[in-house]
C-alpha cells in the first residue's frame, strides 16, 4: 500500500530523513515514534506529497507520489494533525463536508455521511452539526478532526500528533474511538506520535525513528525486546 | 433652521445631489475592490510583484485631492471635468487601505489551518475562495470601511470638476458666503460619513464574531448595500446624449449657467445637464475644448488676456472680433454677447449722486479732493486698475485710497466710511445698498462682455440651441443681472427660480 524506498529528504539545509525504508500493508496501523525533530512528520507529509523525496522514492498504491495528480492523492488520503486545523468558519458538519464537496459528492449523500461519521466518533449530529468551532472543547475537536479524517472514505489515513494536546481520560477515549472505528473499517493508517504508549495503544507496528534514520520496526511485543538505546529512552520516558 | 428650510425648498436637488454622491462612493468602492483584493491577494502570496503594487498606492495615498484632481483632468481616457475622473481619483485613494488589509487578513490566518486545507486535496483556488478570503474577510471589510469613509469625504471635493455630488452646495454656499448652503452640504455628508462607518463598522464586527447568527446579519447588511448602490448607480449613470451646461463658480456665473440651461430646455426642447460651479476659468475653458461640457458663459476681457494671452484692449468691438475669430478657429463658436459688461465699476453712494448730478466719471475730479476711497488689492495692483484710472481722468483723493476686503466694501461705502470705491459692474448689492455706477465715459476699463461659448460641433448637429439662444442676445443688461445677483446673494433666493422669473419676464 505505502511503501518508503531508501528515501532521504531535506527540509532546507539540513537533512531531515536519511535513507528511510518501510512498508505499510494495506490494513495496517504504523506508528512512527521518535523525539520532536527525528524525522517523523516529514515522513508522513511525502505520503500525500505534501513534501517530496530528494533521493529514493515513495510508493502509494503502486504508484511513485510524484507521479499521482497531489490533489487527487491529497484527497484520497485522509489527514488529521495535532492543531486539528478545524476552518473556524465553517460549521462542525460542514469542516466534516470538505473533502466529500470537494469530490464534488450530492447533498444527500454528503449529508447522511457527515450525520454517521458524527455518531461514530461519539458527537451526536442533532447537538453538534450546526456548532462552529469555538464552541467545542479540545476533545471534541479533535473528534472532529478524525471525522473529516474519515469523511470521503479514504483507503489510507494518516495522523500527525492527533491527541497530543489532551489530557490523559479524552486521550484514551480518542484511542477507544479510533480503536472502534479501525474494527469497522479497517483502514491503511500512519501515526506520528512521541508517545510511547499512544504507539502501544494503537499501532500494528511501532517505528522508531531517530535523528532521521529508522532505528527500529517492531510489533508492539518485539519493541519492547528491544536493546537499543533509544527505543530504551522512549520506553523508560514514557513508563514514567 | 434655515437649513432645513433650504432642503425643503429644494428637496428635489438635495435627493438628486445624495444619491449622486452615494453613487460615486458605492461604484468607485465597487471598483477599488474590483482591483484592490485581487493585488492584496497578490502582495500577501507574492511579495515581489504585491510589495511594488502596495508601495505605488501608498504614494498615491498622499497625493492630496485636489492636486490629483487638477493632474488627471487633461489625461486622455482617464480625465476631463465629470464623474469619470471623480471615479478615478476615489478608486486610486481606495486603494491603499484595501490591499493593505486584504493582505493583512491572509497573513493572519494561522498556518495549521492552511496545512489543513492543503492537506485536504484543495487546490490553490479552492483554498482561497473556501478557507482564505472567508477568513480574511473581517479584515477586508475594516478596508472597506476606511476606502468608504474618506471617499464620502472625497467626493465633496469633486464637485469643483463637476462630479456632482453634495460638495455642490458647499462649493456654492462658500461662492455666495452663504453658511446655510455650506451646511445644507456639509451636514448630510457627515451624515452619510458616519452612516457608512457605523454599518460597516456592524458587519466587521458581527463577521468577527463566529455566531450562528452570522449569515442572516450578512445578508441584510448585502441587500442594503446593493439598494444604495442601486438607487446611486441609476442617478449618477448619465443617460443618453444631453447637452451638458458648465460654469464658473460665483453666483452669477452659476445664474447664467442656470439660464443657458432653461433658455434650451424651454426653447430648443432639448435635455440638458448642468455641470454648474466648476472652479475657475481654466478648467472651463478646458472643459468646453475637451467636449466635457457644451457650452458655458464667458466674459470678453477674460477671455482675450486670460485665455488668449493677448495685451488688454478696451474698444469693446475689437475684443469681440478678435476672439471670435480666436474661438472659431478652436472649434468654439461665439454667440452674441447677452447684453452686458461685467467689468469695474466705479460707485458712490446714491443720495450724494443725485444731489451732485454725478452720473459720469469726467465729473469726478472736481469732487475727489474732499473724498476719501476705497479699493481692493486687486484693484490697486491690476494693470487696468486704480494707476491707470487716476491718469485717466485725473483724480486726486483726500488721502491715499484705503485697501479693503471685497466683501466689505460696499457697506464701507454704504455707512459713510469711504465716499468712492470700486465695486462689481453686476454686484446685487449695488441695488440693495442704493449704490450709483458712474458711467465710464473715456472707456478706460477693458470690456467684460457676457458671451455664451457653444462647441460648434454641438451647434451644428443641434442648430435649435442657436435659435434658443438668440433670444437672450442683448437682453440681460447691467440692471437686470445686478437684480438676479442680488435675488440669490442678497435674498437667498434660488438661481432655478430667479431665472425662471426672469425668463418669463422677456418672454411676454
Amino acid at each position: 500500500m505505502i511503501e518508503f524506498d531508501n528515501v532521504s529528504c531535506a527540509r532546507g539545509s539540513t537533512l531531515v530523513l536519511r535513507d528511510f525504508t518501510l512498508g505499510v500493508t494495506e490494513g495496517q496501523v504504523v506508528a512512527l515514534v521518535g523525539r520532536s525533530g527525528a524525522g517523523k512528520s516529514t515522513a508522513l507529509k511525502l505520503i500525500n506529497r505534501m513534501l517530496e523525496p530528494d533521493r529514493g522514492r515513495v510508493v502509494v498504491d503502486g504508484r511513485d507520489t510524484r507521479e499521482w495528480d497531489a490533489t487527487a492523492l491529497r484527497r484520497r488520503t485522509g489527514y488529521m494533525l495535532q492543531e486539528v486545523g478545524l476552518f473556524p468558519h465553517m460549521t462542525v458538519s460542514r469542516n466534516v463536508a470538505v473533502v466529500p464537496s470537494l469530490l464534488g459528492w450530492d447533498g444527500l449523500r454528503i449529508a447522511a455521511r457527515t450525520r454517521d461519521l458524527l455518531e461514530l466518533v461519539g458527537l451526536p449530529a442533532t447537538r453538534f452539526a450546526g456548532r462552529f468551532p469555538h464552541e467545542l472543547s479540545g476533545g471534541q475537536r479533535q473528534r472532529v478532526g478524525v471525522a473529516r479524517a474519515l469523511a470521503a472514505d479514504p483507503p489510507v489515513v494518516l495522523m500527525d500528533e492527533p491527541f497530543g494536546a489532551l489530557d490523559p481520560v479524552t486521550r484514551s477515549e480518542l484511542h477507544g474511538v479510533v480503536r472502534r472505528i479501525q474494527a469497522a473499517v479497517r483502514k491503511t493508517m500512519v501515526l506520528v506520535t512521541h508517545d510511547m504508549r499512544e504507539a502501544f495503544a494503537l499501532a500494528d507496528r511501532i517505528g522508531v525513528l531517530q535523528d532521521g534514520q529508522l532505528v527500529a520496526c517492531e510489533t508492539p511485543a518485539g519493541l519492547e525486546r528491544s536493546e537499543h538505546a533509544e527505543v530504551r529512552a522512549l520506553l523508560d520516558a514514557s513508563a514514567r | 433652521m434655515k437649513v432645513f428650510q433650504f432642503w425643503q425648498t429644494h428637496g428635489a436637488e438635495t435627493a438628486r445631489l445624495l444619491s449622486q454622491h452615494v453613487g460615486l462612493v458605492m461604484i468607485s468602492t465597487l471598483v477599488a475592490i474590483a482591483i484592490g483584493v485581487p493585488v492584496g491577494v497578490a502582495a500577501a502570496r507574492r511579495p515581489r510583484i504585491g510589495g511594488p503594487l502596495a508601495a505605488a498606492a501608498n504614494v498615491i495615498q498622499t497625493v492630496p485631492s485636489l492636486a490629483l484632481f487638477g493632474f488627471l483632468l487633461p489625461m486622455p481616457l482617464l480625465g476631463g471635468v465629470g464623474a469619470r475622473t471623480a471615479l478615478v481619483a476615489l478608486v486610486l485613494y481606495a486603494l491603499l487601505p484595501l490591499i493593505r488589509t486584504t493582505a493583512a487578513g491572509l497573513r493572519s490566518i494561522d498556518p495549521a489551518i492552511l496545512e489543513a486545507a492543503d492537506a485536504m486535496g484543495m487546490t490553490g483556488r479552492e483554498r482561497l475562495f473556501q478557507v482564505e478570503l472567508p477568513l480574511a474577510l473581517p479584515s477586508i471589510i475594516a478596508g472597506i470601511r476606511v476606502a468608504t469613509v474618506f471617499g464620502v469625504g472625497t467626493v465633496t471635493i469633486a464637485a469643483a470638476i463637476g462630479a456632482g455630488g453634495l460638495g455642490e452646495y458647499i462649493y456654492r454656499g462658500l461662492s455666495m458666503v452663504d453658511s446655510t448652503v455650506i451646511l445644507a452640504g456639509a451636514i448630510p455628508v457627515a451624515l452619510l460619513a458616519l452612516l457608512a462607518d457605523g454599518a460597516l463598522l456592524i458587519v466587521e464586527r458581527v463577521l468577527r464574531r463566529p455566531a450562528s447568527a452570522r449569515p442572516l446579519a450578512v445578508i441584510v447588511a448585502v441587500a442594503a448595500a446593493a439598494l444604495l448602490i442601486a438607487v446611486g448607480a441609476a442617478a449618477a449613470w448619465p443617460r443618453g446624449p444631453r447637452i451638458v451646461i458648465g460654469s464658473k463658480n460665483f453666483t452669477e456665473q452659476v445664474l447664467l449657467g442656470e439660464l443657458m440651461a432653461q433658455t434650451i430646455e424651454r426653447f430648443a426642447g432639448l435635455p440638458v445637464d448642468r455641470r454648474l460651479n466648476l472652479g475657475g476659468t481654466f478648467i472651463c475653458d478646458r472643459a468646453l475644448r475637451g467636449g466635457d461640457v457644451d457650452l458655458y458663459v464667458e466674459y470678453s476681457g477674460t477671455a482675450l488676456t486670460a485665455i488668449f494671452k493677448q495685451p488688454v484692449e478696451r474698444d469693446s468691438a475689437a475684443v469681440l472680433g478678435s476672439i471670435r475669430t480666436a474661438y472659431a478657429d478652436t472649434g468654439i463658436t461665439m454667440l452674441d454677447p447677452l447684453g452686458f459688461n461685467n467689468t469695474f465699476a466705479i460707485l458712490v453712494r446714491g443720495d450724494v449722486a443725485r444731489a451732485r448730478q454725478l452720473t459720469k466719471l469726467s465729473q469726478l475730479p472736481a469732487h475727489a479732493p474732499g473724498w476719501r476711497a476705497g479699493f481692493g488689492y486687486e484693484f490697486i495692483e491690476r494693470e487696468d486698475g486704480f494707476r491707470g484710472l487716476a491718469a485717466t481722468y485725473g483724480l486726486t483723493f483726500l488721502e491715499p485710497p484705503r485697501v479693503m476686503d471685497l466683501t466689505l466694501i460696499y457697506r464701507a461705502l454704504a455707512d459713510g466710511q469711504v465716499d468712492v470705491i470700486a465695486g462689481d459692474a453686476t454686484a446685487g448689492l449695488i441695488d440693495a445698498m442704493h449704490l450709483v455706477a458712474l458711467d465710464d465715459d473715456r472707456h478706460y476699463f477693458p470690456p467684460y462682455d457676457a458671451v455664451p461659448l457653444v462647441r460648434t460641433a454641438t451647434l451644428l448637429r443641434h442648430p435649435e440651441i442657436g435659435q434658443a439662444l438668440k433670444r437672450l442676445a442683448g437682453r440681460v443688461d447691467a440692471a437686470a443681472m445686478r437684480r438676479m445677483n442680488f435675488a440669490v446673494d442678497g435674498n437667498h433666493r434660488d438661481p432655478g427660480v430667479v431665472v425662471r422669473e426672469f425668463l418669463d419676464g422677456i418672454q411676454k
